[in-house]
């Protein structure tokens, strides 16, 4: 039975009630309670709107005003062909794949990982992982305070769960892969992965956001890692929803003393895409890159919200953001970097630059720095404009044409963020994605 | 390295005293009566009553702003006074005909009312709390037709230019304290340079608050003709009180084609005790428009006072190839806070704007620059350079940036750098070696961090600031 | 290619009324000016904050928050603090419906 969630008479709170009873993990006293809070904190602060300096340049509106329904299973309307193009080039690979917002255990792949590592969808971690749950699920991504994680956290049901023990290192990529299919009615999934890795351990984990189809929802996703000392972590966001979609996305990162993350961000479909990017940094010298690449076209709206929060001494952080604009699209980069007192000789830099290629493409960016310590060293920059001129012409006056040269500029400059990525079958996944991006643009521009 | 921080800390501040002449202070709180006493003892026309009328009807139905990255107690506007000015009031041939007391006040404050600095070709607006004490140099500057006067003079001697600019760049209903400031400004400038004149001097103005209780509204507009030049300084002192005072003044530029106005600002309100008691609320909103194709507007201030600064001189670049520039500097110490920057808004074509900003946070200072860079839809071959740099002096204060940048035009060439950096030990021990105290190397290493701005500042201006930024960082290294 | 979508009713919107209505990603403001109807993007072009919120007055919405007046029909604005115009959309109106005609 599906449940219909609206603003209009209430419909969260009536839809929270009747998808609880049947949720996993109802049983859980602790889960439970957690659900019931996020609620009543949603209920509270409702969706956030313009006057939210937060939600400034991104009108959620079309959401707030809009209903969704938590759809019944749609497993049958996916095949593994169906699943291809989404997919990466490696041998052994570990896919969990999830069908509007649930997991298919037909569709997925388990191949042998090293001792104690588990990776299972997050409902069956509710039965078999109990205690882990309960030591670090919702305890970071606040859903006191952000309305999009208190929904995510009331009507939470599945998901990617990762957990790598002490010392373990994992060579396989973990995927976890959403699919969204057709529809009649606008659906939501509400995804939640949590991923633990503890001391010392390394580990790839891919969330991978796809469609089947052309049609409206909304995906509400939040992951949490908890990264263990001296573990690394790399993590990749890739958003192709389809061309109507809404995702708004929340990542929260709570790093131990000399961890590291690696975490990249590709955006490329939806209509209206948030992600936040939320790393803090706990533990003494931590280091923390945070990658991303957004691309946009017709009226596609992108923001792109980083809150890096330096807690502890001597980390380093560096937030890598570069932007390619078409169209009447609309890109909005919030980049804050959060010094806390004690965090002494951190040393965080900040980097947002945008290429807009046409005169209806607007962007806002809002680098920004909060600073309460001392011995720090932080930096920002942000550059907007359009291709080099000087570029242009230095590949010009080498006999190449001018297509092509804009071309290569282009594609220079979305290298640079695909360049950090270490798993190689994701980076070229991630080439080709771009490649298209650019090829489609061309056709349409012919047109 | 070990400094005796206490006993530079209570150094008192150097301004704090109090002038003990006959005032005539109108009650505490705000009301159309209130309004219409203020409009009646300056004598105003119907027009100008009726405009601030309307603005303060406005003003009832607005909220106070609570965005600012500042924190004070809610001020209680009735419990104000909006009109102070000494009883002995007529209109002063000479200064020999002042009042002994107020002269001695601004002979204190160094204030320029006498023949030495008569030579050095200043012309001084000296406002004594609400009313205009003496214009000087009237005539010197009416040979060449530049009209600088005191708001109200204006008002009475120019109403047809008081009526077309009045508003033309913050109208009533911008914000909450432009609307305050509407219906009660008391006095200011009022500056007009004729089509291709030069103002031959630097034009000045000093203020004081001085009644307890008394917020001070001052309304200033300059307005530059075609092909003039200008450049204004404003300088500000105050006595030490314990309760906060307000001042919620607004400033309008208007620079017409092939104009500039230079406008710069030393800003030494009291910023209130070691423990945040007492010191000026500094919210002011300041704007000027590049109205006439190659017009220039820039803004140059020193922020050292008031317990709470909150204000952005902004540039509106409308004509084609103008514009618009701002310099700052901004320093918090003890307890004080700031949320200061620009906006540098981008209509016409081929505009350029730079923004300098230096930030000085010691003691439990709050330091926040916040501005904003727009480019509009037809706003071609706009350029745009933002340096904003945060210095630190001690772990308990904090330096925040929120730049805005929002593009609508592909063309536009945007540059943004910031950063954030301490005063080095190793750096402070390089100067104490060479004989300098550790004071003395602060206020070396701070001056270098300040050139760029101190630079656009007119000479004695430059002099002064280099001046008050030593004594307000007195007590900050350790 | 871009295709006009159907949007709203047209006993939803009064003479002298402005509401507002979701389309797509975005909020789209429909004006009834003596019968005929004029469609914008339901943001001011100073600060994004919605059109509709504001005094609707013949052919002249001034915006609630800051001030900002704009022409309906050609988008263009009226005076500061707006610096640019309102992107307006094209209506078509059949029996009871409206569409609007949203560029790609």
């Amino acid at each position: 039975m599906s449940i219909t969630l609206s603003e209009k008479d209430n419909g969260y709170i009536e839809g929270f009630a009747g998808f609880e009873k049947n949720a996993p993990g109802y049983e859980l006293g602790w889960l439970k309670s957690i659900r019931e809070q996020a609620i009543a904190k949603f209920s509270e602060l409702g969706f956030p709107t313009l006057q939210d300096e937060d939600w400034r340049f991104t009108n959620v509106a079309p959401i707030a005003r809009s209903s969704f329904e938590i759809l019944e299973n749609g497993h049958d309307k996916v095949s593994a062909s169906d699943l291809a193009p989404f997919q990466f080039e490696d041998t052994d690979v570990t896919e969990l794949v999830f069908v509007n917002g649930r997991y298919s255990q037909e569709l997925s792949t388990h191949s042998p990982l090293p001792k104690g590592v588990i990776v299972k969808n997050l409902a069956e971690a509710m039965v078999s992982e109990q205690e882990i749950l309960q030591n670090n699920l919702a305890k970071y991504a606040d859903f006191k305070e952000e309305a999009f994680t208190a929904l995510n956290t009331a009507f939470m049901e599945d998901g990617g769960f990762v957990y790598i023990p002490k010392g373990a290192i994992v060579e396989t990529p973990i995927h976890l892969l959403y699919i969204s299919t057709d529809g009649d009615t606008a659906s939501i999934t509400n995804p939640r992965n949590l991923i633990i890795a503890e001391n010392n351990s390394q580990a790839n984990i891919i969330e991978h956001y796809a469609s089947l189809a052309d049609n409206v929802y909304l995906s509400n996703v939040v992951t949490e890692i908890v990264v263990g000392e001296n573990s690394t972590i790399g993590h990749y966001m890739i958003e192709l929803e389809s061309k109507k979609a809404f995702n708004i996305s929340t990542l929260r990162v709570q790093q131990a003393r000399s961890s590291n993350i690696r975490s990249h961000s590709v955006l490329l479909g939806g209509s209206l895409v948030r992600n936040n990017v939320h790393p803090v940094l706990a533990g003494e010298g931590c280091d923390s890159l945070i990658n991303g690449l957004y691309m946009s076209n017709h009226r596609q709206h992108m923001d792109n919200y980083m809150k890096v929060e330096h807690a502890s001494p001597h980390c380093d952080s560096r937030q890598l953001y570069n932007g390619i604009l078409d169209g009447r699209s609309r890109g909005v980069f919030h980049g804050r970097i959060i010094v806390h007192k004690d965090a002494q000789k951190t040393d965080a830099k900040q980097t947002n630059r945008n290429l807009i290629l046409s005169d209806t493409a607007q962007i806002d960016t809002k680098p920004q720095l909060e600073i309460y310590a001392d011995d720090v060293k932080c930096t920002h920059g942000a550059t907007i404009g359009q291709i080099d001129e000087n570029a242009l012409f230095y590949l010009r006056s080498r006999g190449i044409s001018e297509e092509a040269s804009r071309d290569i500029i282009m594609h220079a400059f979305t290298n640079e963020t695909l360049e950090s990525m270490s798993v190689d079958s994701v980076k070229n996944y991630c080439y080709n994605l771009v490649t298209n991006w650019f090829e489609q643009r061309k056709q349409e521009q012919k047109v | 390295m070990s400094v005796d921080i206490e006993k530079l800390a209570q150094q008192e501040y150097k301004y704090g005293f109090v002038t003990d002449v006959d005032q005539e202070i109108a009650p505490v709180g705000l009301n159309e009566d209130v309004i219409r006493m203020i409009s009646a003892k300056k004598d105003e026309p119907q027009w100008l009553l009726e405009w601030r009328l309307k603005a303060y009807e406005n003003w009832l139905t607005m909220k106070e702003p609570t965005w600012p990255n500042v924190h004070y107690s809610p001020i209680d506007y009735q419990s104000i006074s909006y009109y102070a000015a000494p009883k002995n009031m007529p209109k002063l041939e000479s200064l020999d005909d002042l009042d002994p007391e107020i002269k001695a006040a601004y002979d204190k404050l160094g204030i320029p009312l006498d023949e030495q600095k008569m030579l050095a070709g200043v012309a001084v607006d000296a406002v004594f709390d609400s009313v205009s004490v003496i214009t000087t140099f009237k005539k010197t500057l009416a040979e060449s037709g530049v009209i600088f006067c005191s708001i109200s003079d204006a008002v009475r001697e120019h109403p047809e230019l008081v009526k077309k600019y009045l508003g033309f760049v913050v109208p009533a209903n911008d914000n909450f304290y432009a609307a305050l400031n509407t219906a009660v400004f008391t006095d200011g400038s009022f500056v007009y340079i004729p089509k291709g004149v030069r103002c031959p001097m630097e034009l000045s103005t000093y203020f004081r608050i001085n009644a307890e209780n008394t917020g001070q509204f001052e309304r200033t507009l300059i307005i530059a003709e075609e092909g003039s030049y200008v450049s204004y300084l404003e300088g500000c002192t105050a006595p030490k009180r314990d309760e906060n005072q307000l001042h919620a003044a607004v400033v309008e530029l208007i620079a017409h084609k092939d104009a500039t106005i230079k406008y710069s600002t030393i800003q030494n309100w009291y910023p209130g005790d070691s423990e945040g008691k007492g010191g000026i609320y500094n919210f002011v909103t300041k704007r000027g428009r590049c109205v006439g194709n190659n017009s220039h507007i820039s803004w140059t201030q020193v922020e050292t006072g008031s317990a709470i600064t909150w204000k952005y001189p902004s540039c509106i670049l409308e004509g084609d190839n103008s514009v618009g520039e701002f310099y700052s500097v901004a320093l918090t110490n003890r307890r004080q806070q700031a949320d200061t920057g620009t906006k540098m808004i981008h209509k016409g074509k081929n505009t350029s704007s730079t923004i300098i900003s230096k930030g000085i946070s010691a003691g439990f200072g709050q330091n926040t620059y916040r501005g904003l860079v727009a480019i509009g839809k037809d706003a071609s071959g706009a350029r745009n350079y933002t340096q904003c740099d945060s210095m630190l002096i001690g772990d308990k204060c904090g330096a925040h940036t929120f730049p805005y940048i929002e593009v609508k035009n592909s063309t536009a060439q945007m540059e943004h750098e910031a950063s954030t950096s301490k005063i080095g030990e190793d750096q402070i021990f390089y100067c104490q070696q060479r004989g300098l105290s550790a004071e003395d190397a602060v206020s070396l290493i701070v001056n270098g961090f300040c050139k760029d701005v101190f630079k656009e500042l007119p000479f004695e201006f430059a002099v002064e600031a280099e001046k008050l930024l030593s004594i307000s960082l007195e007590g900050s290294v350790g | 290619m871009a295709e006009f979508e159907k949007v709203a009713k047209v006993s939803d919107i009064q003479p002298g009324e402005i509401k507002s209505f979701v389309l797509g990603n975005e909020m789209v403001a429909i004006c009834n000016d003596n019968g005929n109807f004029y469609a914008f993007i339901d943001e001011c072009s100073h600060q994004a904050l919605p059109l509709s919120d504001g005094l609707l007055e013949g052919k002249t919405i001034t915006c609630a928050y800051h001030g900002a007046e704009f022409n309906i029909e050609t988008g263009e604005a009226l005076c500061l603090p707006a610096v640019d115009g309102i992107e307006t959309y094209e209506v078509k109106v059949e029996d009871d419906d409206i569409y609007i005609l949203l560029p790609d």
